[in-house]
């Protein structure tokens, strides 16, 4: 007499069986992994943090205060930076980067670099926040580790080694660029801001 | 034990805090900034980002105090505000790229670190687990963190990250044996009993120190 077959288990059940393998939370090894982490020692808040919020705080009451007072000169203000904005916007303008692929070739890369770069610049602001440092320090990251392929290629690398070179090169010139348009994104951001606050 | 349940706060200054009193701001911000800033830094790995995601979980707390109905549950308002700030960190498309240079950069620095001796010293274990943890894929240290530090249920976890219950369990699970796997043998063995007293600590260090060279 042939078996009756069982029907193959729902997803829930795989899901049940695949948790069932995994080793238990409440395992010793958990248990010793848990304590350990519950007695790493605080951390402390840099004291640099308080003032911020406080100004970021006092930042946004004034301006709702202003926003209430001075809806006209806000209007008006608005339409100054709609102005700018797109004067800003037809000088810096240029034709839109092509999606990332992976046929994206040197020269290219290197234009949109320096053209992200070069928008940037167009405007300076007189401070940067951590995001901005952060975006700043990883393109420094990748500026250091460009040179050390420069090094490298300079010192005769041939082969598989050289293709692997030139693969991560493009990699790392590709991530420089999206880094630099986030920064650039982030200032334009600033400078709106600033630009609201000079003239509210 | 969480960080946040452990900070006593009087309902007089919560009080004062949802009235927008600036001593009762600066009282609470003070009494729960280390709890934010450890749980951001714990999450993120990032200095700067721990600091940026404390900031604004203040910046929420303050502007939107108006929106917390029981004064008792401000500490767990603030957790639940600060794992958002760490979650939306988390799932930003360039953290996400700048994960794909962290993990070069801790494969570069990972054996020569875990190759440090251990000599039992606290500060060399605290070390030790901080780096194990930081070896962890991102969403898994917070699970980890949310999980085995702050309390938080399955069922919650899952919930912060828009998934099931299963979902945080399955990435406890193989955090566990992310952080387990690769000890040598006498490692597993010392970590399979359970730890005498005084026993524990070194029990402690020598998971942990294999979970770093895992």
């Amino acid at each position: 007499m042939s078996q009756q077959q069982q029907p193959p288990p729902s997803p829930p059940a795989r899901l049940d069986e695949r948790l069932a393998s995994l080793p238990p939370a409440d395992s010793p090894e958990a248990v010793v992994l848990n304590e350990s982490l519950r007695a790493l020692p605080d951390l402390h808040a840099p004291e640099r943090i308080w003032p911020a919020v406080r100004k970021r705080i006092d930042f946004g009451r004034s301006e709702r205060r202003s926003a209430m007072r001075w809806q006209m000169p806000a209007a008006l203000a608005a339409g100054v930076m709609l102005v700018l904005s797109i004067g800003l916007t037809l000088v810096l303008r240029s034709p839109a980067p092509p999606p990332p692929s992976a046929a994206l070739e040197l020269p290219t890369l290197i234009e949109r670099s320096q053209l992200a770069e070069l928008r940037r610049r167009a405007v300076a602001l007189p401070a940067s926040t951590g995001t901005e440092q952060i975006l700043r320090a990883r393109i420094g990251g990748i500026d250091a580790s460009l040179n050390r392929m420069l090094w490298q290629e300079a010192a005769g690398r041939t082969g598989a080694a050289a293709a692997a070179g030139t693969e991560r090169r493009n990699r790392l010139l590709r991530e420089r660029v999206d880094l630099l348009e986030s920064l650039r994104h982030i200032e334009q951001d600033r400078r709106e801001a600033l630009y609201r606050q000079a003239l509210l | 034990m969480s960080r946040f349940r452990s900070v006593q706060m009087d309902e007089a200054v919560v009080a004062r805090l949802v009235s927008g009193d600036r001593d009762a701001q600066e009282a609470v911000y003070r009494a729960f900034a280390d709890a934010v800033y450890t749980l951001a830094k714990r999450v993120l790995n990032d200095a700067a980002l721990a600091e940026e995601a404390t900031q604004d979980t203040f910046v929420d707390v303050i502007e939107g105090v108006g929106a917390l109905e029981r004064p008792s549950a401000l500490a767990t308002w603030i957790r639940a505000i600060a794992v958002n700030q760490c979650l939306m960190r988390l799932r930003s498309p360039w953290h996400k790229r700048r994960q794909v240079l962290e993990e070069e950069r801790l494969a570069s620095t990972g054996a020569a670190s875990a190759g440090v001796a251990n000599d039992g010293d606290g500060v060399d274990r605290a070390l030790d687990v901080e780096l194990a943890l930081a070896r962890l894929p991102a969403d898994a240290r917070l699970v980890v963190w949310m999980h085995c530090v702050e309390g938080y249920t399955h069922e919650e976890i899952g919930a912060a990250f828009g998934r099931t219950a299963s979902f945080s369990k399955s990435k406890l699970a193989r955090a566990y044996r992310a952080l387990s796997s690769n000890q040598p043998k006498t490692t597993r063995q010392t970590a399979g009993r359970t730890p005498r007293r005084g026993n524990h600590e070194s029990a402690a260090a020598t998971a942990t120190i294999a979970a770093c060279a895992s």
